[in-house]
């Protein structure tokens, strides 16, 4: 009944969206606080992946390594890129489509670099592999799960989590809150916003870094491996209204999702080449930006109000079922022989 | 070792070529404000529409059958054709041209019903942007549409028979013999280029151009002065668009094949730098900055062609690649330094420019210049009337006579 590559797409789909969750919560991250939609992010995965070439050629197999020296760099060049670029912009108050055009200009910059470094290299690395072996640690029900893929989810798990606790219990991440919420009213309270800023680029950047790494582990790293993502991570972001976590989370799946077994459904079932599969996110993102340009998730603070008030409403039903059924009770227990009549 | 008149001749096409696509940018962006990330679908669109045309229109005019349009026969029919027959040559070009800006338009006048739709000013960008991508994904990926991955090849250059009326002679061994329809074709995408130029100043030096400029810095202004923004949004898209779609038919007959490599977003972002290096809102800097970054493009490609003697060992990509290094960091330095571009936005030069008082001063030179502006500014107060200074009225009436 169940065709047999169902179950191998959606293990598939579900490490798929993991990577692209990891990518792209440091898009929602800038979206969310220096309100830049930075077409620049999907180099900071092609940087990741470089690294991960260039240290794991020492270090083979270190993955603690390698992660922890893609987040450091990519963390580092958004920090960079910030200060020399974006801020002074910013500080201007130029219109948004030229940061967007500067973000377009870092993008290919970055990429170019990285192209020119990567070919003149000999022999030249522009397409390479990562010195990271895969490995399958479990089987069942026909789906083979490898390291990488269980790295992966587990990351993007853990990486919510983090990043959920640190933005709702710590005070930089509150701070980080407010200035998304409000950047002059954050300033004039003493957050210190440029501090903030710093810590979310590298935040950003070195989340970028470890995703563009493990996409590099299980694929070829090309200098354009960043860029083939960047239409997939912004479909993520826009599915999320932008600047919703849990969104990006809901996203990613979703976009993972789309990607692996609903194309590999079309293909199944309606003969549709794979070489159609970015139209799906591309889709996806003209879907939303048209109808609903606030995102299918609900932002988050939405989500709770509403879980609220729902069981606000809920507890006085039942607090109200109840009375009226207390009541009814001592009716009749006052006077039974009227109930009976009327039963 | 490198031919001089084939050197200039594609640097007129790809100079014409750009330069329409700029221009059509700047109405497009730099007048009226729309965000057109997506160029480079316009442009693709212009050149498979034309190839796809020509592929079907030379067999039909020449009274073959068509057959399928991708094999080799096809191929080599086509070239046998167009080298053949001036009449159905030439015929089959401007039906390939309006076709494209027939294309160019209707997709314009699609896609700009979302363009007012839209949120947020910057969804536009992302919205054409993904259509542009994904105009090359579908392209690349259907048989049917010109195709598939080659590409309509065979497109050849509309004036290549006069090559073959001569080429017995030996005319046809000298440079200019060797590329004469090439020059001929050149000289035709530069008039194109011209006659977009020369449109384009009179939209936007009208009323016309003021409306759009005002769209453009606060659109809930004009819509309370009672302008329909909405369909000014969408008249500027289908303007720009028939003209990139014009310089992407124009295009695809220069190169003489349409694959869709041709037409990646790198295109626009190119367009883009051209337009922010020249001046946006300004046509003249449009053109300025088509120019400069032509002249980059071919001079990297020249000078790799000339190094690659005697550098041996050098990777010749590498210059590419170092040319859109410079692309980009020319347009971060821009916006950082320059926002206005070579040529700083001017000035709308309708009729009414000269006409008021604060236009060219044709008559009555200023007496006060030379004195410090604070004197001058007691000398002429503005409300109360001095008879040695004259009203602007005076200098309307002025005016009129010297044009009568």
């Amino acid at each position: 009944l169940v065709p047999n590559w169902l179950l191998p797409s959606l293990v598939e789909s579900l490490a798929t969206g993991s990577i692209l969750v990891v990518a792209s919560i440091g898009l929602t991250l800038t979206l969310a606080v220096v309100k830049l939609p930075n077409f620049a992010h999907a180099e900071f995965l092609t940087v990741g992946a470089y690294v991960g070439v260039l240290v794991s050629h020492f270090y083979p197999n270190n993955l603690l390594l390698v992660g922890g020296s893609a987040f450091m760099v990519c963390g580092l060049l958004a920090v960079t890129i910030h200060h020399s670029i974006y801020r002074p912009l910013m500080n201007r108050r130029v219109s948004i489509y030229f940061l967007i055009l500067a973000s377009f200009a870092v993008a290919q910059l970055v990429r170019y670099v990285v192209f020119t470094l990567a070919a003149s290299v000999t022999p030249n690395v522009l397409s390479t592999q990562q010195q990271i072996s895969i490995y399958t640690i479990a089987t069942g029900f026909g789906v083979a799960l490898s390291n990488i893929y269980a790295l992966a989810m587990g990351l993007a798990f853990v990486i919510s989590v983090v990043l959920a606790i640190f933005l709702n219990f710590t005070r930089l991440g509150k701070s980080m809150r407010a200035i998304a919420n409000n950047f002059d009213l954050a300033r004039i309270s003493g957050v210190n916003v440029s501090f903030a800023v710093n810590v979310m680029w590298v935040i950003a950047g070195g989340l970028g870094g470890i995703g563009g790494m493990i996409l590099g582990t299980y694929s070829t790293v090309t200098p354009v491996l960043g860029f083939n993502a960047l239409l997939d991570i912004f479909a993520v972001v826009i599915i999320a209204g932008l600047t919703s976590f849990v969104g990006t989370i809901i996203g990613g799946l979703l976009v993972g999702l789309s990607t692996n077994t609903v194309m590999q459904a079309l293909n199944y079932y309606f003969g549709l080449s794979f070489g159609y599969t970015p139209l799906l996110p591309f889709a996806m993102i003209v879907v939303v930006l048209l109808i609903k340009p606030s995102g299918l998730a609900p932002s988050s603070q939405s989500g709770i109000a509403l879980f609220k008030s729902w069981v606000r409403i809920m507890r006085e039903r039942t607090k109200r079922e109840r009375q009226d059924l207390k009541s009814s009770n001592a009716e009749a227990e006052k006077n039974p022989a009227e109930v009976g009549a009327r039963a | 070792l490198v031919d001089p008149i084939n050197l200039i001749t594609t640097f007129a096409s790809f100079f014409g070529i750009y330069a329409i696509l700029t221009v059509s940018l700047n109405l497009e962006y730099g007048y009226a404000g729309q965000p057109n990330f997506g160029q480079v679908l316009f442009y693709g669109l212009g050149a498979f529409v034309a190839a796809i045309v020509t592929a079907n229109l030379l067999p039909f005019l020449a009274g073959k059958v068509i057959g399928n349009i991708c094999d080799a026969g096809a191929y080599s029919s086509r070239i046998a054709i167009s080298s053949s027959f001036p009449v159905i040559a030439v015929s089959t070009w401007l039906f390939a041209l309006i076709g494209a800006m027939f294309a160019g338009g209707i997709v314009g006048l699609l896609v700009s019903y979302p363009a007012i739709r839209v949120k947020e000013e910057w969804y536009l960008s992302m919205i054409l942007l993904v259509a542009g991508e994904a105009f090359a994904i579908i392209v690349e990926n259907t048989q049917q549409i010109g195709c598939g991955f080659n590409g309509v090849d065979g497109i050849q250059n509309p004036f290549y028979w006069i090559y073959s009326s001569y080429s017995s002679t030996s005319f046809s061994n000298t440079l200019i013999g060797l590329n004469f329809p090439g020059m001929i074709y050149a000289a035709i995408i530069l008039g194109i280029a011209a006659l977009c130029f020369l449109l384009s100043q009179r939209l936007v030096n009208s009323p016309y151009g003021r409306l759009l400029k005002s769209i453009r810095d606060d659109k809930v202004a004009a819509e309370s002065l009672g302008k329909d923004v909405a369909k000014v949004r969408r008249q500027i898209m289908v303007i720009g668009s028939v003209m990139a779609g014009l310089a992407g038919g124009l295009y695809v007959f220069y190169l003489g094949t349409a694959t869709a490599d041709d037409y990646v977003p790198a295109v626009t972002f190119s367009i883009w730098v051209m337009m922010i290096l020249g001046g946006y809102a300004n046509n003249r800097g449009a053109i300025a900055g088509a120019f400069v970054i032509t002249l980059l493009n071919r001079g990297s490609v020249l000078l790799s062609e000339l190094l690659q003697p005697i550098v041996t060992s050098l990777n010749p990509a590498i210059i590419i690649y170092l040319v859109y290094i410079l692309e980009s960091v020319i347009l971060i330095l821009l916006l950082a330094f320059r926002p206005h571009g070579l040529i700083p936005e001017s000035r709308i030069e309708t009729k009414a420019y000269d006409l008021f008082d604060f236009g060219k001063r044709t008559s009555a030179p200023d007496e006060s210049v030379g004195t410090p502006p604070e004197a001058r500014a007691r000398q002429q107060p503005l409300s109360t009337v001095d008879p040695t200074t004259k009203t602007p009225q005076q200098t309307r009436q002025e005016v009129k006579h010297e044009k009568v």
